[in-house]
């Protein structure tokens, strides 16, 4: 028998599913807070990088290669950065790691914390190259890598919180 | 028509569609890349806008940020308490000597001015914002604050903290604005070294430690000389602090900025009356400037003046 779903079961699921998208989003707002914390500011690690990845894996399909764009041209337009830097650097990231994603599913943590080492360092090095064609002026390398590293340090951390939001609000979906 | 010849053709169809989407957005994000390049205004409008949208979201994501860095900074503030004390005296002893030296030589510009028929320049008018966010990173280095065409925040604004320069207004929202701090990539501060009065270029690098550029040849460079705004090119009036020279090699001249901008909380935003961009000088001003750069340029190399030891700063009232 099929049961029909009332409208706000049909809202419901319809949140849920941009869930995916709001926690990029915030990540993106969150790199444009003021931290206090020395130095902090000028090496922030690109939260939205690791959310993306986590999504490229965990759900592709509620976070696809639109969301990426709308996500870094957003990040592009609030922090000041060349116009479709992070943009590019998050699709191509989006594209690449979901192409992976069976490799990394149901793999333990550690696996994926070095595929981001990994993919933080090529986005790091991609976005270097990119600044600098857009710029006209090379930025420090060893500053974009520590930034870098840190993108990998936090990394943990974001992945719990999204890991959490999909055991929770997105383990029936699709 | 074979019955599975339909789900075969619907996936082949998908996943032409899916590769041409990819296609589609990486070609969008390369065109907004030049468009970023072509058409400044556009994207200054659209940044402007975003920072409009975002700043009430932004402002209450910081709130927490920086509840803490206050109730750390009391809980260092009580540890620092003695040594503190001791250096607010000693601070004060010199302070002192230097009000009475400051007294004597007001007296006497007055004096002077007086002499000369000299017309001051008007008075600059200045407002306290609060800085909502910070959107650094490796590639831009720029404050949110809190204040915009509204409360008649326009963009070429001086803005300053209690220790010096810390950049200028670069795009102006109605409630919200960036400040482009003088260590971003794009900021270049026409400065002069406050004891020798040569000029430079105070170009940022995305360091915390910005680079001085088109200093004259036979200069002479030292770490600790003081810099300050020159007033030339028309954006900023002379006499801002804006850091001390911190290192002098072969190739680089660095300067470590006044600014703390981990702890710049509320910034204060200075009209001065002047034009402030670079596009609002007229024609001929235009030429001088671009004259100077030419004429700095071909001078050549700077004879530099290679002091390991900053230089002492002594009281002489």
């Amino acid at each position: 028998m099929i049961i029909e779903k009332t409208f706000w079961q049909k809202f419901d699921l319809a949140v849920r599913q941009t869930l995916p998208f709001v926690t990029a989003f915030l990540a993106a707002l969150m790199m444009a807070t003021q931290t206090h914390v020395p130095r902090l500011n000028s090496l922030m690690p690109s939260l939205t990088l690791g959310v993306v990845y986590f999504w490229a894996i965990h759900r592709p399909t509620l976070f696809g290669m639109g969301s990426a764009f709308v996500i870094g041209l957003i990040q592009d337009l609030l922090t000041g950065v060349p116009l479709g830097l992070g943009t590019l650097v998050l699709l191509l990231t989006r594209v690449g790691v979901a192409s992976q994603a069976r490799f990394f599913l149901g793999k333990p943590f550690a696996v994926h914390w070095w595929g981001f080492g990994l993919v933080a360092v090529t986005a790091a090095l991609l976005s270097w190259t990119l600044a600098a064609a857009a710029l006209g002026v090379v930025a420090p390398i060893g500053q974009v890598l520590v930034s870098a590293l840190l993108s990998v340090v936090v990394f943990p951390l974001l992945f719990g919180v999204c890991d959490q939001i999909e055991r929770r609000l997105l383990a029936e979906e699709p | 028509m074979k019955p599975s010849a339909i789900p075969g053709r619907w996936h082949s169809a998908r996943l032409l569609l899916q590769r041409f989407a990819f296609v589609v957005f990486v070609t969008a994000a390369f065109a907004l890349m030049l468009l970023g390049k072509a058409d400044t205004i556009l994207v200054e409008r659209a940044r402007t806008v975003i920072v409009d949208l975002m700043a009430p979201v932004v402002r209450a994501l910081s709130q927490p940020a920086g509840s803490l860095a206050r109730v750390a900074d009391t809980v260092r503030d009580l540890a620092n308490l003695r040594a503190e004390n001791v250096r607010l005296r000693t601070d004060n002893q010199q302070l002192l000597l230097w009000r009475d030296a400051a007294r004597r030589r007001e007296a006497e510009n007055a004096q002077l001015h007086s002499l000369l028929e000299f017309k001051p320049p008007p008075e600059a008018r200045s407002f306290a914002i609060q800085v909502m966010g910070d959107t650094g990173g490796a590639f831009a280095h720029a404050l949110l604050v809190a204040a915009g065409s509204h409360d008649n925040v326009r963009k070429g604004m001086a803005v300053l903290s209690g220790e010096g320069l810390v950049g200028r207004v670069a795009q102006v929202g109605h409630r919200a604005s960036r400040v482009v701090l003088i260590i971003d990539i794009t900021s270049r501060v026409p400065v002069v070294l406050e004891n020798t009065r040569t000029r430079a270029i105070l170009a940022g690098n995305n360091s915390e430690k910005p680079r001085l550029i088109y200093v004259p040849a036979g200069a002479r460079v030292s770490p600790g000389d003081r810099v300050v705004t020159s007033g030339h090119a028309g954006a900023l009036p002379p006499g801002i602090p804006v850091g001390v020279v911190s290192s002098v090699d072969d190739t680089v001249i660095r300067v470590q900025p006044f600014m703390d901008r981990d702890r710049l909380e509320v910034v204060r935003v200075v009209d001065y009356g002047l034009a402030g961009i670079l596009d609002s000088l007229d024609d001929e001003t235009r030429a001088a400037q671009a004259e100077t750069l030419k004429a700095a340029r071909e001078r050549g190399r700077v004879q530099r003046v290679r002091d390991t030891q900053p230089a002492a700063e002594s009281v002489q009232p």
